[in-house]
């Protein structure tokens, strides 16, 4: 299950090939979207206006009988309905989910942008062409189709004249676009270099594949034998508007079949073609095809708040059990996902656990859950409906053998798989919630996590042992102002500010940038506590509670508004999380801040800082908070200063490996995240790495050493303010 | 059957060391700023040898003793929660400001009271005063054998089997109940308490018994009163050596530095 | 005021242990002229009491008898306790060691008084006897004094020196006593240190939690071999050892083994106090760590400030190429 991702390099006709493809993502969508609509609206004017009208029209059915048709699309209804029931009767036994009632129009929003535009699909360009083609020739189609259909059984009759021939020719085109996407998936598939889609290969994946590219081909040859026998004489003008039909028909001529060779071949052509589209999508109720009605719906159902802030426990205390053990104990949306989920590998992918060769691939993850799902929900349900002991019913444990202890603690919630997943599936909540499982209920927990958590309840802080104090870092600064509530601002230096030693250079550079531009603000100092983040993420959401309870009550009491914060993970807390707790303060990181002091003029970079430095997204700014350009414009800002950016970056910028906990724990596999991501900082050739987390300085401080182990010139981690207090400060000399 | 732990609540010996200060007129430790008083951290790995054979043996009560202040029921929770079944606080201002003796006398009286225990489990020091020396006092006024800094603990057959750490080995012996053992590190870290058990602690009611609960003690045999040993000082040592830090452009530089002054200093 | 004090002396095969011999040492300058005694107990004692004499025992009690080879402290504390009633000392020390910190407080409440552990100084004066020792992990030191008598005493070792005082001769009483005791033994293994012991070893070489993992210390071994491995032990942390890096054996703390070696070397080791307090005799320290701010540097005579990845393969050559 453990899947190392090989560094494929891409050969020059590759490069040509993507080239082209990275040109096509660009300007395919609008075009072909544009295309689709505007196709619609064209018809609907051919159809009512009817410029010049034109006599062509064309037999419909000319030589088949129609009912098969409708046979067979009643088993299919039956069928989706079928589906829809069964599987909608096992999500139920989640627990409720409610959240999809508030924010309904930005749901809609996302339902049109992500599940219709496919807005994630787009993040790989190779697929977004491919899956493009593909779901715009199946739209297209069964418009056609159903036009087919409607000029046949129904009163109503628009096949005619200039509009029929405009449909036979978008009919066409969309076909040929359909089939450039099924080669595109074909080659993928079967000659490409590629992993990702093969890590979890099934039968499904070859029947859906060939199903397709069957109905795309046979539907063009049932076109052009009724055009060989009806068209081709008599109507050569009409004929040329199915252009793909019309030179396959030339061939017909070639070989100049008899006519009553050419019906037969029609008749079987035609069977074929209906056969293998009924037999297609029926595929929908039985395989990964019922993504095209999934992942719009959990688009719809995907969370409309931050993707920083894990869920709340409500009156934990009477909890009968704590986070997620069994199935049952999942939300149902949370079950729906695992439904949605389309194996494309692209969460595994980008995984930093799994690209270290750690124990945590998400797809596995969630086909895992799925399958567990699969086999456990109809005996929950059977359980349920009979009034027995519903969690007894699951022959092995969900968290534990089908999810491994070791898989749950790789996470580092980073949120890349969450980004990355085109079908919108929240892999990082359901995570943690089974940690919470772990600790609360089972306290299961890796040792070393165990330690920063107990001491967390014990001592405040996670840092287990450490030499300093909370107060240690105002050493040499003169009068550090104590937060009285008449400031504006607290600045809030977090654990690692001040309980770790490589942070303090940090802590005291953001004081004195902040001091510097002038702001009224004071710190806690010796009151500040762990505001619980790594006792949320690690899944102590009962230790969380009560950090975070109290130290709402403290801001409050100290009439606290505003608050700058060190950490990333200190920010995400602040702002996304205690509002959940009523705790409303408006808070900055402090790169967010400092870029506001330089476009205010409060603060000017003049000195110049001649340096090629690479930037490192810290994930809970970056990716979770989606805040990119404070930091990098604040690093344009310094003269200078050359920004080289690794190939992952911004919102696909991989974990420096601390999140979720990991800064507390004993990795386990092949190599460490760190190590990973140090090697592709070294890779820029840059001076320094840049970054704005205490967590990351201190990975990188472990991991570039462990990878580069000649110091002569070896890259090195500072922090933003770092930087920028060099550039600002005119009383140090150059160093 | 049926056994003790005893627990002491001490300040947090993970105190930074610039926090920690004496008081050197009243011979006491000045509690740090901001930093609570913890379980001693043996008698939490006391707790753990215990729980550990509760599981594997089954009907087992579990009394946790604490003698201190009424802050030391935290201590006491704590051991409930990791899953003791009652708390016992031993609390009276005649108990206060005593030495290992009157501790141990205490403690010991306290079990005697209790009546019917199996085996008591301790700490092998606590990591205040680093005595080591209560367990094997109440081993001795009890009149029970006693095995000291034990890595591993079980109970059968009415015997307990402990296997100690030596400073040049280990070994591994036997004693019949009742008996007494010290715990060591090398057993393990004691356990994270489920959710579910914390909760169940906080609600539990400790006893609390005071020198009136005891008849067999008088004011004078316990806490400052009953002293055999008197803090006469309690000081930090003054640190004498400067260090110094060697320097190089590179760690061979520093290396051969070093390396140089060993010779220099005749060491190498 | 004279004091008469007794030693409980321990030995193996080769004579008396370095500890007894200082606290002999130790007791015949605290007794201002009154007796010093010395309990030795197992087969062998009769013949090992001999040598106490030089050290400044006058007397020596032996239970010369196989059956008390084995240390079985209730066992031994009845037979200390028999010789106490016959020479009612006024202070009786004890090794910090697998026996006395097993048998001190035994022999303490046995005798309705108190005992002092792991004493790193004992002072004597018409009141009686003060015993300083360190507390509260390393970090203070506390005196005491006795309100009971006899006073009891484990000491560290080297907290004395031990000197011959020129005198051979003294009187060896044979005890016959026979004791039971409520422990049995069933197994007991020595874990076998290659070499040098770490508690001889003029150099310690110890490992911490900041080597990351078990292979720092192969490096760290190889850097003994470069020392020699007559000279160089190597020791691990307590955090190294729960970790499972390293022998518990070799632990250096106040958990583990107190070592006073001429060179003590720190490589990523923190230097807690508790680590400390089993080190912090040893006449020099060297701290090698990536953490400027790391506490050994604090009690260290000199300091490397940087990756142990580096700084000890460079001593490795250093040291091969002097």
């Amino acid at each position: 299950m453990l899947i190392s991702e090989k560094n494929h390099r891409m050969n020059r006709n590759k490069e040509i090939l993507y080239s082209i493809i990275n040109f096509l993502n660009q300007y395919f969508f609008s075009f072909i979207f544009s295309t689709t609509f505007i196709l619609v609206i064209l018809s609907g004017l051919f159809l009512g206006i009817g410029i010049e009208q034109s006599t062509a029209s064309r037999q419909i059915f000319f030589n088949v009988s129609p009912w098969p048709i409708y046979l067979l699309l009643s088993v299919l209804t039956g069928l989706l309905v079928f589906g829809v029931i069964r599987h909608g009767s096992l999500w139920a036994i989640g627990k409720p989910f409610n959240d999809w009632r508030i924010n309904i129009p930005w749901r809609v929003q996302n339902t049109v942008r992500l599940g219709v535009m496919q807005d994630k699909v787009r993040r790989d360009k190779f697929a977004s062409v491919m899956h493009w083609c593909i779901s715009s020739s199946i739209i297209v189609l069964t418009f056609v189709t159903a036009q087919v259909a409607i000029e046949d059984d129904t009163p109503l009759h628009f096949l005619n004249g200039n509009y029929y021939l405009f449909f036979s020719f978008y009919g066409d085109l969309f076909g040929l676009i359909g089939l450039i996407g099924v080669s595109m998936a074909l080659y993928r598939r079967y000659y490409d270099d590629f992993h990702r889609i093969r890590w979890d290969e099934r039968v499904e994946d070859h029947l859906i594949l060939w199903g397709l590219f069957i109905i795309l081909i046979s539907g063009f040859f049932v076109e052009s034998y009724r055009i060989s026998i009806t068209e081709l004489e008599n109507f050569p003008e009409w004929a040329k508007w199915s252009f793909v039909s019309y030179v396959l028909a030339q061939f017909n001529g070639i070989f100049d079949f008899s006519e009553e060779l050419l019906l037969n071949m029609h008749t079987i052509s035609w069977w074929i073609h209906v056969l293998v589209v009924f037999f297609w999508l029926t595929l929908i109720v039985f395989t990964k095809l019922d993504h095209f009605l999934f992942a719009p719906i959990n688009a719809f159902l995907l969370r409309t708040d931050s993707p920083g802030r894990l869920s709340r426990i409500e009156n934990i205390e009477e909890q009968e059990v704590f986070g997620v053990g069994q199935i049952q104990d999942f939300n149902w949306k949370q079950l729906f996902e695992l439904d949605a989920c389309v194996r494309c590998g692209r969460c595994t992918e980008v995984c930093p656990a799994n690209l270290a060769g750690q124990p945590l691939s998400p797809m596995h993850l969630i086909q895992d859950l799925k399958s567990h799902f699969n086999e456990v929900a109809p005996l929950v349900q059977e359980a349920g409906n009979n009034g027995d002991d519903v969690r007894a019913v699951a022959s092995r444990s969900m968290v534990g053998e089908v999810i491994k202890e070791e898989t749950l603690w790789a996470c580092r919630t980073c949120g890349a798989c969450v980004q990355e997943c085109p079908v919108m599936i929240e892999h990082v909540p359901s995570i943690v919630d089974m940690r919470r499982f772990l600790v609360m209920d089972e306290a299961k927990i890796p040792q070393t996590a165990q330690a920063a958590l107990e001491n967390l309840e014990m001592r405040g802080h996670p840092w287990k042992g450490t030499a300093l104090e909370r107060t240690t870092w105002m050493e040499g600064l003169g009068d550090v102002p104590i937060f009285d509530g008449t400031q504006e601002f607290l600045y809030w230096v977090g654990c690692s500010g001040s309980l770790v030693e490589r942070n303090l250079p940090i802590t005291k550079k953001v004081f004195s940038l902040i001091q510097a531009s002038g702001t009224s603000f004071g710190v806690l100092g010796q009151e500040e506590t762990c505001n619980g983040d790594p006792a949320r993420r690690l899944g102590n959401e009962y230790l969380y509670q009560i950090l975070a309870e109290q130290l709402i009550d403290t801001f409050k009491q100290k009439n606290v508004q505003k608050v700058i914060t060190n950490c990333p993970h200190c920010f995400n807390t602040f702002k996304n999380e205690y509002p959940q707790f009523d705790g409303k303060f408006e808070v900055l990181h402090h790169t967010q801040f400092l870029e506001q002091a330089i476009n205010d003029g409060k603060l000017e970079p003049k000195k110049s800082v001649d340096l090629d430095i690479t930037y490192h997204d810290s994930c809970y700014l970056g990716r979770i908070n989606n805040e990119y350009d404070a930091p990098r414009n604040i690093l344009k800002s310094i003269p200078g200063l050359n920004i080289i950016e690794m190939d992952r970056t911004m919102s696909k910028g991989l974990c420096c490996g601390a999140g979720g906990g990991n800064m507390w724990q004993e990795e386990i596999g092949a190599r460490r995240v760190n190590h990973v991501r140090s090697e592709e900082a070294i890779d820029t050739g840059a001076d320094e790495l840049i970054s704005n987390c205490p967590f990351c300085i201190q990975m990188f401080e472990d991991g570039i050493p462990s990878v580069e182990p000649n110091e002569d010139g070896r890259i090195k981690p500072f922090d933003i303010a770092e930087v920028l207090y060099h550039s600002i400060d005119s009383s140090q000399e150059d160093n | 059957m049926h056994f003790v732990i005893c627990a002491k609540q001490i300040p947090d010996p993970d105190t930074p060391p610039s926090a920690f200060k004496i008081d050197e007129t009243k011979n006491e430790v000045v509690p740090a700023p901001g930093i609570s008083p913890v379980l001693s951290q043996f008698d939490g790995i006391a707790a753990e040898a215990a729980l550990r054979i509760k599981e594997k043996v089954g009907d087992v009560k579990i009394t946790v003793i604490s003698l201190g202040k009424e802050s030391a029921q935290a201590a006491i929770k704590q051991v409930l929660a990791m899953g003791a079944d009652e708390g016992l606080l031993l609390e009276d201002d005649a108990f206060e400001n005593g030495d290992h003796y009157t501790t141990a006398l205490v403690l010991s009286e306290a079990i005697k009271k209790l009546g019917d225990v199996d085996a008591v489990f301790c700490g092998r020091q606590a990591a205040d005063w680093d005595m080591g020396q209560v367990g094997l006092g109440i081993a001795q006024l009890l009149e029970m054998p006693c095995a000291i800094i034990g890595k591993d603990v079980d109970i059968s057959d009415g015997k307990m089997t402990v296997q100690r750490v030596l400073l040049d080995g280990f070994e591994t012996v036997e004693m019949p109940l009742p008996a007494v053992v010290t715990v060591s590190n090398e057993l393990g870290e004691p356990r994270y308490p489920k959710l579910q058990q914390i909760m169940q602690a906080a609600k539990k009611t400790v006893n609390k018994w005071s020198l009136a609960d005891f008849e067999n003690l008088e004011a004078t045999q316990v806490g400052e009163q009953g002293r055999k040993l008197k803090l006469e000082k309690l000081f930090i040592p003054a640190s004498d050596s400067e260090v110094e830090i060697i320097e190089g452009e590179s760690a061979q530089e520093q290396a051969s530095a070093l390396v140089s002054r060993l010779k220099d200093a005749k060491i190498l | 005021m004279t004091k008469n004090i007794l030693v409980v002396g321990e030995f193996n095969q080769d004579g008396l242990s370095e500890t007894t011999a200082e606290l002999l040492t130790g007791a015949s300058s605290l007794s201002s002229g009154g007796s010093v005694s010395i309990v030795l107990l197992g087969a062998g004692s009769q013949e090992k009491a001999q040598s106490s004499f030089s050290y400044g025992a006058t007397k020596a009690y032996t239970i010369d008898n196989e059956s008390f080879s084995e240390f079985l402290p209730d066992k031994w504390a009845i037979a200390v306790n028999d010789i106490y009633e016959k020479e009612k000392p006024d202070l009786i020390l004890l090794e910090q060691s697998t026996v006395g910190r097993d048998l001190g407080p035994r022999l303490a409440f046995k005798l309705n008084s108190a005992v002092a552990m792991d004493c790193v100084s004992i002072e004597s004066d018409d009141a009686g006897f003060k015993a300083t020792r360190p507390c509260f992990g390393g970090n203070a030191r506390a005196t005491y004094s006795y309100s009971a008598s006899p006073a009891v005493a484990t000491v560290r070792a080297k907290s004395f020196e031990a000197k011959t005082q020129g005198n051979e001769n003294g009187e060896v009483v044979q005890i016959d006593l026979a004791a039971d005791s409520k422990v049995s033994v069933i197994n007991r293994e020595e874990v076998a240190t290659e070499g040098l012991k770490l508690t001889d070893a003029p150099i310690v070489l110890c490992g911490g939690r900041g080597l990351g993992g078990p292979e720092g210390f192969d490096m760290i071994q190889e850097l003994a071999n470069v020392i020699g491995t007559d000279k160089a032990a190597i020791g691990s942390s307590r955090a190294a050892c729960d970790l499972g890096w390293y022998p518990v054996a070799n632990q250096v703390g106040l958990t583990g083994k107190v070592v006073n070696p001429d060179l003590y070397v720190g490589i990523a080791v923190s230097g807690a106090s508790q680590h400390m307090a089993g080190c912090s005799g040893s006449k020099s320290i060297i701290a090698i760590n990536k953490d400027p701010e790391a506490n050994m540097f604090k009690s260290a005579r000199w300091g490397i400030v940087g990756d142990y990845k580096e700084v000890v393969p460079a001593l490795i050559e250093a040291i091969k190429s002097s």
